[in-house]
């Protein structure tokens, strides 16, 4: 299976969260390059800082979308992990492939639901292998 | 992990990278796999469900519920359904589970619902993310 990583950029995924698409930031990107990179690629994950994403309405957790022209599903998770937050309680983070193999989603869980306090990095991540 | 490149992807810039794919979720804090042949009661929104004492949630507002349920609506199926289906699969054994991580399995309308669950130390069980397979 291929997965597509190119980024097309429109309003469909977007008009599902009320939130604007925004390029992905540095600290997301260095976490997701990370997180695929230790799932066992083997070779360097590319993701430029131009692809968009929109903020899932996940009450401050952290999770992202990517954003595509096209109506898509969850498929596949693709790396999995977690980090204790500054407040002790303990995070999951899940990079989601869709149903035709491109990146889908960066999901954080926070498990009492609350607001991330510090956004980790990836040092401070532990791989959990599939 | 054993075995060679199940998958590939391909970035930007035409690199393909080998992926070893795996389908199983694999939690630190103890797995349970459960399944159930279809979706039942197990309680409304907000209550345990079942004998449970314990408290099951799916977000703590509703826009996090949302977020919760996000892959079963996109995959068609019916979100009641779904948290039914979880709920009579958690409330029997909510009780006796191990605080922390757990995760299970329910089906609904045909499909494999993967559910992950996490115990507080007051018996409230939180279900953070629910995948469609």
């Amino acid at each position: 299976m291929l997965l597509n990583y190119q980024m097309e950029q429109s309003m469909s995924d977007e008009s599902r969260f009320t939130s604007q698409a925004r390029q992905l930031r540095e600290e997301e990107r260095e976490l997701i390059v990370s997180m695929l990179s230790r799932a066992h690629y083997r070779e360097p994950v590319i993701l430029p800082l131009e692809t968009q994403v929109i903020d899932m309405q996940d009450g401050g957790m952290g999770g992202i979308r990517f954003v595509r022209s096209e109506s898509r599903h969850f498929g596949k998770e693709l790396a999995r992990g977690k980090y204790m937050d500054a407040d002790g309680v303990p995070v999951s983070i899940t990079i989601n492939a869709d149903d035709r193999g491109g990146l889908f989603e960066l999901d954080f869980w926070k498990v009492d639901f609350s607001a991330l306090k510090h956004y980790p990095r990836p040092l401070e991540i532990e791989f959990e292998a599939q | 992990m054993a075995g060679g490149p199940l998958d590939e992807i391909t970035v930007p810039g035409g690199a393909k990278l080998g992926f070893w794919g795996g389908g199983s979720i694999g939690w630190l804090y103890g797995m349970i796999n459960c399944r159930t042949g279809s979706a039942g009661g197990g309680g409304g929104s907000g209550s345990g469900g079942g004998s449970s004492k314990s408290k099951i949630r799916f977000g703590s507002n509703a826009n996090q519920e949302y977020h919760t349920f996000r892959h079963v609506g996109e995959a068609g199926i019916d979100k009641k359904a779904a948290e039914d289906a979880i709920r009579a699969d958690l409330a029997p054994k909510a009780d006796s589970m191990p605080e922390g991580l757990t995760s299970g399995e329910v089906r609904v309308a045909g499909k494999t619902l993967r559910y992950n669950a996490f115990k507080l130390p007051d018996g409230t069980i939180n279900v953070g993310r629910i995948t469609v397979h």
